[in-house]
């Protein structure tokens, strides 16, 4: 079973200007189980887009949460529209407010500097915008994580993906 | 983005989800407009089906079940996905 390990690393600075750094449990503590990754079109949308003689829409970087709370994997809408995406699925929603039905997208999404191979996921619900920038453009839910195994290493400050 | 794009495919699945469930259960069924365009093991064969009938157009990969999964993102929903840090 391939392994995919990710030690969590980062920089702070000082109240007088020094780059000090944050210790990877520290780390994984404030920001979660974070993948970057790149969000794309589909390897069948780009081939289509090129017999039609049409531009490939860039894709879009960011991180990615892995959310354990989540039940399905989510993008940012903002993303759906960047790469110019007719939906595939609709789904229902649940929360505190009642339920809502949202669209579903395809997306290729690439893990770079990783060892993880590009994973096509023709149905990924759009969530909604906010008027403050997303911190995400992508939450990872269950229904990747029931491909895999996950281990969360708090005191060391690293995840482990088995896939 | 609310689910509007899909209203007509929806209806057509919903319609007939009976028969579906009886016919195919756990496939996944590919609908455009108010006709089915076949039942497949996963969504991705399901897309690429699509693709291949309907090029970028919209149309609904649905798993055929007696009742549609209700999903949940408590994160998003509490607006944790754009705290700051």
């Amino acid at each position: 079973m391939p392994l995919f390990e990710h030690e969590y690393f980062e920089r702070s600075r000082s109240p007088d200007g020094k780059s000090l750094p944050i210790r990877s449990a520290a780390f994984l503590q404030r920001m979660g189980p974070v993948l970057q990754v790149v969000v794309s079109v589909t390897k069948e949308h780009a081939e289509k887009l090129a017999k039609q003689a049409q531009p490939v829409p860039e894709a879009v970087a960011g991180f990615a949460l892995i959310d354990t709370g989540a039940s399905i994997t989510a993008v940012d809408e903002g993303v759906c529209q960047k790469l110019r995406l007719a939906p595939t699925g609709v789904v229902t929603m649940s929360h505190a407010g009642g339920t809502e039905r949202r669209s579903c997208y395809p997306v290729q999404i690439v893990f770079p500097g990783t060892q993880l191979s590009p994973l096509a996921n023709p149905m990924v619900v759009s969530f909604k915008p906010v008027e403050a920038p997303q911190r995400y453009v992508l939450l990872f839910g269950r229904d990747l994580l029931r491909n895999l195994r996950m281990v969360y290493h708090g005191p060391a400050g690293r995840i482990e993906l088995a896939f | 983005m609310e689910a509007k794009a899909l209203e007509s495919e929806v209806a057509y699945f919903d319609q007939h989800r009976q028969e579906f469930v009886a016919k195919a259960f756990g496939k996944f069924i590919l609908v455009k407009g108010e006709k089915d365009y076949g039942f497949y093991d996963n969504p991705l064969e399901a897309y690429k089906a699509g693709v291949d009938l309907f090029g970028l157009e919209p149309f609904l990969i649905k798993e055929v079940l007696p009742q549609d999964q209700i999903h949940e993102i408590p994160a998003h929903y509490l607006g944790l996905t754009h705290a700051s840090v």
